[in-house]
């Protein structure tokens, strides 16, 4: 997969330098919460990606090159079903409202949970934060929403 | 206007109880080339809610059900009509009912609302079987409240339907009336007509309408009152000078700020057409969420077919099985064209899939 979100057709107004310095920041930080960045790295449109496993939950991170560079964190949670569509979109817009600094969203027919800010004073800890949140939101939501809704948990067959 | 936008228009004004007219409009769209066989179901089956009588509803269903042979929802509707023994002129279950409802040998002006979303609110008796109208603002998602009819009297009424684009909900109460309620005929509702709102703490406003809608089309009429005189959560009825109901104030404004009233013709409307929705539907449930009757329940459904929310526990059908070939006719994932892409038959939503969001391919569908 390709940068997640994009902004249209904005163009890049980091420079090359002030990116290289994002790209260093987010290694750093993900090399600070256990994750080796050359061995999760994945190949993108724009921009640099990365993907590795946190608890039962497959977290993606990107770096995209837009105005002053942004991160994303996003995670997988279920696959949409072929039925109960209605259902399954009021019940997440609803967890939508209970979920702090994250937000759910389809893709592709795969429903995310997601995580977007500046990469500007972004440091560690936060980053750390961020993605235990998001891991464990996917872990909560998964087996719940499959379960209800039907959908196939996303990566299991 | 094509076709299908002349049968969305007779639909509507099914709903907005102008069942003569509409009647007209799709008895002639029912033979009408321009609809595919399905959309000339859907034109029976709203022929069929025009009137009152099991014959000429069975016959419009199975006209229905000539077109559209598939369709489980009208296949049911026809077997419970045809099951259910015909209709004396007065049936006697009703008659028993009314015999055992408390019945009220003075009506109220007002009634109080208490246990709905926002607090004490007002309403109005609309008719001798004792249903009583508010605003959907003021029972908010509540499925029982307690009405309040002289201070002391106290009995418990069910919230049976909300319309929250009209403001208005309706509560069944196990009271009849020995007189039914006056109510001003249409044709009143006129500019500088004076009127005073009864609320149920007793309080009374004086105001007069300060625009009146000479035609049908707009279910409000504008006030001289300002919301914030309203000593309660609104639906205080207002009477003319010679007692009659003429709508009930709701906490909307104009873009005066002046407070809006619900036109008691409007009112009426939607109430008959809630009756019509029961003849039809007999067993339907109430979604407290959206205020519209749902099936879901009945056929093992866990989620109201209109607004997707989950439905309680006890609101949902007795079933352990789910009827799913119903379900998805109610749900309306029973599209005859799977979707080009991923094949789900959830539906589309201007020529593209609801579930995989992909435009759909004239070649493979018409191939497919």
């Amino acid at each position: 997969m390709g940068r997640f979100f994009g902004r249209g057709e904005q163009q890049p107004v980091e420079s090359a330098g002030q990116f290289a310095g994002s790209l260093r920041a987010v290694e750093g930080i993900l090399a600070a919460i256990g994750v080796d960045a050359s061995a999760a790295r994945m190949e993108v449109e724009s921009g640099f990606g990365w993907h590795f496993q946190r608890g039962s939950a497959l977290i993606e991170v990107y770096l995209t090159p837009e105005e002053q560079g942004y991160l994303q964190v996003l995670s997988p949670i279920m696959h949409l079903p072929q039925q109960h569509l209605l259902a399954l979109y009021r019940r997440l817009l609803e967890l939508n409202l209970q979920l702090t600094n994250a937000a759910l969203g389809v893709h592709e027919d795969v429903v995310y949970v997601f995580h977007e800010r500046l990469l500007a004073g972004l440091d560690a800890a936060e980053a750390d934060a961020i993605i235990r949140r998001l891991a464990q939101y996917a872990d909560e939501l998964d087996d719940a929403l499959a379960e209800e809704f039907g959908g196939r948990m996303y990566g299991r067959g | 206007m094509t076709a299908q936008d002349e049968l969305r228009q007779a639909i509507q004004m099914m709903q907005n109880g102008q069942a003569e007219a509409a009647a007209n409009q799709l008895n002639r769209l029912a033979n009408s080339p321009g609809l595919d066989a399905q959309a000339r179901a859907a034109a029976y089956v709203w022929l069929a809610e025009s009137r009152g009588d099991r014959d000429f509803k069975v016959r419009c269903l199975e006209r229905a059900l000539e077109h559209d042979p598939n369709n489980a929802q009208i296949r049911h509707g026809l077997k419970q009509l045809r099951a259910a023994p015909a209709q004396p002129r007065h049936l006697p279950a009703i008659r028993q009912k009314r015999e055992s409802a408390r019945q009220l040998q003075q009506t109220p002006r007002a009634v109080g609302i208490d246990g709905g979303a926002n607090g004490l609110a007002s309403a109005a008796f609309i008719a001798g079987d004792g249903l009583l109208a508010t605003t959907s603002y003021a029972v908010g998602s509540a499925l029982r409240v307690a009405v309040h009819i002289s201070g002391e009297q106290e009995v418990s009424g069910a919230v049976v339907r909300r319309y929250p684009q009209h403001d208005l909900a309706l509560i069944a109460t196990p009271l009849s009336l020995a007189r039914k309620p006056a109510i001003a005929p249409p044709s009143l509702a006129a500019e500088n007509l004076s009127f005073t709102a009864f609320s149920s703490t007793g309080a009374r406003l004086r105001g007069q309408l300060s625009r009146a809608d000479r035609g049908r089309s707009t279910p409000w009429l504008a006030t001289n009152i300002h919301p914030i005189q309203l000593p309660d959560a609104g639906g205080d009825p207002l009477y003319d000078a010679q007692g009659q109901l003429i709508g009930l104030l709701t906490r909307n404004s104009d873009n005066s700020g002046a407070a809006l009233a619900i036109k008691i013709s409007h009112i009426q409307a939607l109430a008959d057409g809630l009756r019509r929705e029961r003849q039809l539907l007999p067993h339907a449930g109430y979604c407290p969420t959206c205020g519209s009757l749902t099936q879901a329940g009945r056929y093992g459904g866990r989620s109201c077919e209109t607004c997707g929310s989950a439905l309680a526990a006890d609101g949902r059908g007795a079933s352990a099985e789910p009827d799913r070939d119903a379900l998805r006719q109610l749900y309306g994932e029973s599209e005859a064209q799977p979707c080009t892409h991923c094949r789900a038959r959830v539906g589309q939503y201007e020529g593209r899939c609801l579930r995989c969001g992909q435009r759909q391919s004239s070649r493979a569908a018409a191939s497919g």
